[in-house]
């Protein structure tokens, strides 16, 4: 289905990550929104705040991100498309109910604008050292899907796929952004609304006698029903059986936690995207999201320039990491220069997947500014030797 | 799936002893569980009750709040080692579904029996 | 032929709210939950909601299982956090009547400060609040809701701390609609449910049950049955009696009653006039 025009802001503006996000959601059929403020990502729920009422939808600031994050779910089920936004610390208060929407599979999206950390860290300048929380921060296994966009233009493009992608697989979607992508000011184009594809949520057509909340159809994941409509369905964060009844034995564990976890890994490849450059005949894979994706670039063309053949792998989608792609490159490529804005996280990701057969380099940056592209091209020229 | 259920009805103690009718009450999907086989006798008697006898786990409730005080907790044992109650004094039962309303196990209601009826049911 | 009175086959009144294929329940024998639910399903029936658009969200707790047997669109949500996701699910559908029924720990602790913001902003919930002095489903812990020399696994010389007087909090925070009674109250627990459901706004309702298992037993006070003769005997009706002064101690007198009822705009109001003042015309509401 189309988005709904009146949401979609059509045309070219100029504006900064965190307002071209806001659009996104909008465009992506979000209407309904719970926040708390938190630097640097308050502005996307302000625009939210002051663009819903006239578009049509729900914006409140609660009380704090636990009640933000676990309100998103309650709107959910009463047939909303929901969002929240925030930041390293939030983030960490939304943990628990990024588990239960990974439980209990409700489509939404959490949007982090990354910040210095840890703790309260540098509320004001960029990091990027929330990846491995946006995987691995709840407790249990589950499966997240994560996008980084590295613009404003993407803040907006990648708003709608997460929308997307969370109501195709019924997972939360993590929306990693960093304070630099979150207040650059550049062009957006917005599209009409035509142009604009959405998923829509995958209502049940079954009676209420036959419907059972988690009995997955054949792709492994289950249809949806909201509140109020007869269906008399039971939601529980308890591990349950297809009837969403509580069943807490190692074999329901195993069938309901293992289907969870393969909803992503299984569709890996449909899922994963990435942008190349200069890749084909590369002997240096640099490889960097985000804001340092463009330190990245830059870098690049001074390797280039130099006679070193390097390239960019520049994951959009983070998580499910592209591992295929990793292994493919690392049979072919002398090294991986990671660059990413923490003392190392991703990087562990294309290590393990390098498996020896490239050399891994990581060029680690604490955060509260970007990387220096000196520091960048230093990496590309050692590994290059 | 059915549950048995023990019915204490007005027959009880017209014959002295406890009318073993036991029921089977299907799921919420088929609400009327089947009629009682047995002819009932008239009196004047306003209520009766419908004791799910294992479902009892003989909490005191029902018998001490009833008001006519027509309940008393079992000699005989369910399943899971609970007296449950039974209808002592079935004249006096109002059917005000008082037991109903305390029983924390939903093993025990109360209804007002029609006073004025013509038909037999006949199966 | 003859003129035989016939027993019409009944069904339990609570019958069609359960989900029977999850009976038993896990509630221990004497446990006043069950009592409660009794109250809530006579309740639904005689307030003649629509029951396809009452949704009942629970936490986590001895109390928050009560979601998860009832017949209903039922949600069994984090611990502490069934207030802000029945938030959620109210303003994206106000259509539906949505209950919370959870515990003293469950609402008052850890959702502590849900609690007092969504009486604040009077979101439209019915708060059914079963109090039994004790965190049930985890042991038996001190609760801030247990009186002062109670003794719980986590206080095990006796509680030191003074309880909260929830009446009080919750009038205090801005609900609407405050009444407590105690479990042996069984017809005046179904009246105020009736009240809540009828009433626009935030409407708590305590309902004081006895932990046969863990409270009353550490404390040497007895079974269940002799609780609720306990609260037979020293509960005192004061309708509209000030919530400042109904605090529990413990043996003490309970003081039951509806304390207050009064109207306000509800969030949903409030946001509604507020926003059409602001945009006129251009407020597309809800979204719904």
């Amino acid at each position: 289905m189309k988005a709904n025009p009146a949401a979609v802001l059509t045309g070219a503006h100029f504006l900064d990550g965190d307002q071209a996000c806001c659009e996104g959601a909008l465009a992506g059929g979000a209407n309904f929104a719970a926040g708390y403020p938190i630097t640097p990502s308050t502005e996307v729920v302000e625009r939210f705040a002051a663009r819903v009422p006239t578009v049509g939808g729900v914006f409140i600031q609660l009380e704090d991100e636990l009640a933000a994050s676990i309100a998103i779910l309650g709107a959910a089920w009463a047939g909303a498309k929901v969002f929240t936004v925030t930041s390293g610390p939030g983030f960490s208060l939304m943990m628990e109910h990024i588990g239960l929407a990974a439980m209990t599979e409700v489509p939404c999206v959490i949007v982090d604008v990354q910040r210095g950390g840890p703790s309260t860290g540098l509320p004001t300048l960029p990091g990027q050292a929330d990846m491995m929380q946006a995987r691995w921060g709840s407790h249990g296994d589950y499966e997240i899907i994560a996008l980084c966009p590295n613009s404003p233009q993407e803040c907006f493009d990648l708003m709608i796929d997460a929308f997307n992608l969370s109501e195709q697989y019924r997972v939360p979607v993590l929306f990693m952004m960093d304070e630099c992508v979150g207040h650059m000011t550049e062009k957006v184009v917005i599209p009409s609304a035509d142009k604009i594809e959405i998923f829509p949520r995958r209502f049940t057509s079954l009676p209420p006698s036959e419907y059972l909340p988690y009995k997955p159809a054949a792709d492994g994941i289950p249809e949806m029903v909201k509140a109020g409509d007869g269906y008399r369905f039971h939601i529980t964060g308890l591990t349950h059986d297809e009837r969403g009844y509580p069943a807490m034995t190692w074999r329901s564990q195993e069938k309901l936690v293992r289907r969870l976890v393969n909803k992503v890994r299984e569709n890996v490849d449909k899922i994963t995207r990435y942008e190349e450059r200069d890749i084909e005949d590369a002997d240096v894979v640099v490889m960097a999201y985000g804001i340092t994706s463009r330190v990245a670039l830059r870098a690049i063309q001074m390797a280039r320039a130099e006679g070193i053949r390097a390239g960019l792998l520049r994951p959009i989608v983070v998580w499910p990491f592209p591992e295929k792609r990793i292994r493919e490159l690392s049979e072919k490529v002398k090294a991986f220069v990671v660059v990413e804005m923490n003392y190392g996280q991703i990087f562990y990701e294309v290590e393990r997947c390098a498996a020896g057969k490239a050399r891994t380099e990581l060029v680690e940056h604490g955060g509260g500014t970007v990387h220096d592209p000196e520091a960048v091209l230093k990496a590309i020229r050692e590994v290059a030797q | 799936m059915g549950r048995k259920v023990l019915t204490i009805g007005p027959e009880a103690a017209d014959s002295g002893s406890k009318s073993e009718f036991v029921g089977d009450i299907s799921t919420s999907d088929a609400l009327m569980p089947e009629a009682p086989t047995n002819p009932v006798r008239t009196r004047k008697q306003k209520g009766v009750v419908y004791i799910d006898w294992d479902r009892c786990k003989g909490c005191g409730f029902c018998v001490e709040f009833c008001p006519p005080k027509v309940l008393a907790l079992s000699e005989k044992y369910n399943t899971h080692g609970y007296h449950p109650p039974e209808l002592i004094n079935q004249a006096g039962c109002t059917g005000c579904d008082l037991c109903g309303l305390y029983c924390p196990d939903f093993a025990i209601f109360g209804t007002r029996v029609p006073v004025e009826t013509s038909e037999v049911r006949s199966e | 032929m003859s003129t035989l009175p016939v027993v019409e086959p009944a069904i339990n009144p609570v019958e069609p709210f359960l989900r029977t294929e999850r009976m038993p329940h896990i509630w221990c024998p004497g446990c006043g939950i069950g009592t409660t639910v009794n109250c809530f399903t006579r309740a639904l029936v005689e307030s003649k909601l629509n029951l396809d658009k009452v949704a009942i969200v629970s936490g986590i707790g001895c109390t928050g299982r009560v979601a998860g047997y009832m017949r209903l669109d039922s949600f069994h949500t984090t611990h502490g956090r069934a207030i802000p996701f029945a938030t959620g699910l109210k303003l994206a559908n106000p259509e539906l009547a949505v209950v919370v029924y959870s515990g003293d720990g469950d609402l008052i602790a850890i959702g502590g400060n849900h609690f007092i913001h969504a009486a604040r902003r009077n979101v439209d919930l019915k708060i059914i609040c079963v109090n039994n002095f004790t965190y049930g489903m985890t042991g038996g812990q001190v609760a801030p809701t247990t009186p002062v020399g109670a003794t719980a696994t986590t206080t095990p010389y006796g509680c030191f701390e003074r309880p909260f007087n929830l009446p009080y909090l919750a009038e205090s925070s801005g609900a609407v609609y405050v009444a407590r009674w105690t479990s042996f109250h069984v017809r005046h627990i179904t009246r105020a449910m009736v009240e809540a459901f009828n009433k626009k706004g935030f409407s708590f309702i305590e309902i004081i049950t006895p932990c046969p298992t863990l409270y009353l037993r550490r404390n040497k006070l007895g079974d269940s049955l002799d609780t609720m003769r306990y609260y037979k005997q020293k509960s005192v009706i004061k309708n509209g009696a000030n919530t400042k002064e109904v605090e529990i101690a413990m043996g003490g007198e309970i003081i039951c009653g509806k304390f207050v009822d009064i109207e306000r705009p509800t969030l949903a109001q409030s946001m509604n006039m507020q926003l059409s003042k602001s945009l006129g015309s251009r407020y597309a509401g809800g979204g719904r």
